[in-house]
């Protein structure tokens, strides 16, 4: 296992340093991609612990060649730091149950320390609700907007919506949220999601440790932007481990067309986009 | 005994119930909510009396298979059934949306009579043609001059005589018929209906006979052959240009900035984001209706779909049976059309699907209701407070804020200034609407003569010889002319009348211009005015 591992290692850490050669060389980059591939080992290590019988190695894999890594990387995100913190959590607590709280408490501080401003501060819901009401009152429905479109609701409204947009996998796989770098090419590459689907599948009603990492959505969830994806980076190990589980089981005909798919959207990546976010 | 036959069964009962409300919240209302006649719908309007008067389309072309219109060519036969609808209730915004009116009200015991079919649960087709009663995607299509709508009504009547059918030769021709109408009401099924007839062809091949599956296809293909050549051949050919996804403006500036990969590659994954986008819980619940201009708005499903609809699609997987890949083809191929058109996230293009997505949440309900604890009054309670607060906020939209928030949409104003002008018309020699219009930018193009034609309904076959089409956006007919208002140059034209919005024309008086009238929209917006020179 140990010479296995080390392996693993020194060919994720080949393919790593190959990806990311346009900056490696500027020093204040070395502790970014540093976090970065430690990042990689410790998702390797706990596809190692959760999806026994699968080569460990396609987690890292995915998340060192996806485009949302390298962005984050680009922008020397303090994201990559919380994230290894969050991952590294999860992994231990796969040893001892206890810890799983402070998986919990990373997602809590992460929510507290680093939005500077939550959701209930975008100034756009409350003139939501002063133009819903005046118009309201215009039309003699004044009681009925006071109930129906309060503030408070369109706050609970807002949370709702802003759930069901960063819980859709399509935005993390095709790049539907038009941000940029995200809306030529997507955060994590298209030809995984139906292996991320099967994965999904799999998992959906079980009672799994995995579902813990879901919370890395929350900072995503109850920031001020629709769609921050340096806060959403936080999701990333589950989306990259329920691939993993789909991996395995997908029939192996279907995984190949699919890393096809992948191989193909990194090449058309590599020549165009490529250049903005290496270079 | 076929009448008491119907009474005891509590769900038929419902349903007529259900189709009465559904009717309800359609109708009320009809002509003046929305608040104005859309561009679309104003040319409808006035081709169908055209239609009626002469049996020729504005541009004097008799019996269309595609209307020319705004440059939009239209399908026919949602024009041919407002003819019939003004015959009826003279020309005017009631008869326009009538007939989208009464093929929203009437899907929605048809879609009980499908799902049945499918599902072979009358507690299924209950739940699906409730929710379709209280569906934001089928009211707002009801209430608005929809060709999709009726598309839509006849694709599902067609494939509830297939299923029916169970093989007999008479009533799969007639399936074929609707089918093949659908063609002719709207552009998306074009593309649906002959790739959904062969796919049910195929799953079909075994329990209907060979020869019954053949006459099938070989029907629709024979029905819908006109509409196909004028497709490819015709006037119909330029609309399929118009509206390719490979001019997506979207489209056209990523591959402009990232060409390196090859265009078609790119199409490829750009086309499947497109494709994706239909299935994204913001097209789904919370943004697509674009009824609002500001906030989330609606979704072409209510909010409190989510759980039902994800719920629907694990019971859909989970307890497969032989219709269950008709369901998915459905949804599958009913958002291919509207994903190979430029537009992101079109509910008009995607409508196809409202059918099966009212039937996965209603697989849904049916599921959920299947577990005790969820029916315990602790949930069912904040579930249903939960439900009435969303209708509640979706009535509020319909009603009040889409007409402050995208009233400019609905080219709201252009009513009252068209009857304005013509009850002024014979004080001025010519009256000259400017081409644009807008509150934020002159960003709107404004078809203001069809308002006029409409509302004075302006006798057809004079319209069809007189109308003066320059080129170089000058348009006109009898003492109207359309054109860019140039004021520096108007201001000196005695006895014009000119109407613009206030990028063109001063919006105060001055010893040059006397401003007659100011029209106002949405939250006190100066749309348009009504001025001549001094």
């Amino acid at each position: 296992m140990h010479k296995l591992f080390f392996k693993h290692l020194v060919i994720l850490l080949l393919i790593f340093v190959v990806t990311r050669l346009y900056r490696i060389g500027i020093q204040d980059n070395l502790i970014v991609y540093g976090i970065s591939f430690v990042n990689a080992v410790v998702l390797y290590l706990i596809t190692v612990k959760k999806v026994p019988r699968l080569t460990p190695f396609w987690t890292p894999i995915i998340y060192t060649l996806s485009p949302w890594t390298l962005y984050l990387e680009n922008l020397k995100s303090i994201y990559l730091l919380v994230t290894l913190i969050f991952v590294m959590t999860f992994y231990l607590s796969l040893y001892r149950k206890t810890l799983i709280y402070f998986n919990v408490a990373v997602v809590l501080v992460t929510i507290i320390f680093f939005n500077k401003e939550l959701f209930y501060s975008d100034i756009g819901i409350i003139n939501a609700a002063n133009v819903f009401r005046g118009e309201a009152l215009l039309e003699g429905l004044g009681l009925i907007s006071k109930l129906i479109e309060s503030k408070y609701v369109l706050y609970a409204v807002t949370l709702v919506t802003k759930t069901l947009a960063v819980a859709d996998p399509l935005i993390y796989f095709s790049g539907q949220a038009k941000e940029i770098p995200f809306f030529t090419y997507p955060p994590v590459w298209l030809g995984l999601l139906p292996i991320f689907a099967i994965g999904f599948w799999k998992i959906l009603g079980k009672v799994d440790k995995i579902w813990f990492l879901v919370l890395g959505l929350l900072p995503g969830i109850l920031s001020v932007k629709y769609y921050d994806f340096e806060k959403l980076f936080l999701f990333t190990p589950f989306i990259f481990l329920v691939t993993a589980i789909g991996v395995k089981n997908t029939p192996k005909a279907f995984v190949l067309v699919c890393f096809l798919l992948v191989c193909l959207q990194i090449f058309m990546f590599a020549l165009s986009q490529g250049q903005q976010l290496w270079g | 005994m076929g009448v008491m036959k119907f009474f005891k069964n509590k769900y038929s009962v419902a349903v007529l119930l259900i189709t009465v409300f559904g009717a309800l919240i359609r109708g009320y209302q009809l002509g003046r909510i929305p608040t104005s006649l859309n561009v679309d719908e104003v040319s409808i309007g006035y081709n169908a009396y055209s239609i009626l008067k002469t049996g020729a389309d504005e541009y004097g072309v008799r019996f269309p298979l595609t209307f020319k219109s705004l440059g939009d060519y239209k399908p026919p036969l949602y024009i041919y059934l407002t003819s019939v609808s003004e015959y009826v209730f003279g020309l005017n915004e009631f008869a326009v949306r009538f007939p989208s009116f009464i093929f929203g009200v009437f899907l929605i015991p048809l879609v009980y009579f499908l799902i049945t079919e499918i599902s072979k649960s009358e507690k299924t087709a209950f739940f699906a043609s409730l929710l379709l009663s209280v569906s934001p995607w089928g009211i707002w299509f009801s209430r608005v001059a929809s060709e999709a709508m009726v598309a839509l009504f006849l694709l599902t009547l067609g494939l509830l005589f297939f299923l029916k059918s169970k093989g007999k030769l008479l009533p799969i021709l007639i399936s074929s018929v609707f089918f093949s109408l659908s063609g002719y009401t709207y552009h998306a099924e074009k593309i649906f209906v002959p790739l959904f007839a062969v796919f049910l062809a195929y799953i079909f091949r075994n329990r209907y006979g060979k020869k019954e599956i053949f006459l099938f296809l070989i029907s629709i293909l024979v029905l819908s052959l006109p509409v196909y050549y004028e497709m490819l051949f015709g006037l119909g050919a330029t609309r399929a240009k118009m509206t390719s996804i490979i001019y997506d403006q979207d489209f056209q500036r990523n591959v402009a900035v990232n060409y390196i990969g090859g265009k078609y590659l790119f199409l490829f994954f750009y086309w499947i984001r497109k494709y994706l986008a239909y299935f994204s819980p913001s097209f789904l619940f919370y943004q697509s209706l674009n009824l609002t201009e500001i906030f989330s708005g609606l979704g072409v499903l209510n909010f409190f779909e989510v759980p039902l609809l994800v719920s629907g699609v694990y019971a859909l997987f989970k307890k497969r049976n032989n219709n269950t890949w008709l369901v998915i083809a459905w949804v599958l191929l009913g958002v291919l059309p509207a994903s190979l058109t430029m537009n992101e996230q079109h509910p008009i293009r995607a409508m196809i699907i409202l059918s099966p997505s009212v039937y996965i949440s209603a697989l849904g309900l049916n599921h959920l209701t299947g577990f005790r604890i969820l029916r315990k009054k602790a949930i069912v309670l904040p579930f249903l407070g939960f439900v009435v607060w969303n209708l509640t906020y979706s009535f509020l939209i319909f009603m009040v804020h889409n007409d402050y928030g995208r009233g400019e949409n609905f080219m709201k104003g252009t009513k009252e200034t068209v009857q304005y002008v013509l009850a002024n018309q014979d004080k001025y020699k010519e009256i000259v609407f400017d081409a644009r219009r807008g509150i934020k930018a002159p960003d709107l193009i404004n078809v203001p003569h069809l308002y006029l034609l409409f509302y004075s309904a302006y006798e057809p076959l004079k319209y069809q010889t007189t109308a003066k089409r320059e080129g170089g956006g000058i348009f006109g007919f009898d003492k109207y002319t359309v054109r860019n208002i140039d004021w520096g140059k108007d201001m000196n034209k005695k006895d014009t009348l000119f109407i613009g919005s206030q990028w063109y024309l001063p919006a105060e008086e001055t010893k040059n211009v006397a401003i007659l009238k100011k029209v106002y929209i949405g939250h006190d917006d100066l749309a348009l005015i009504i001025a001549t020179p001094k």
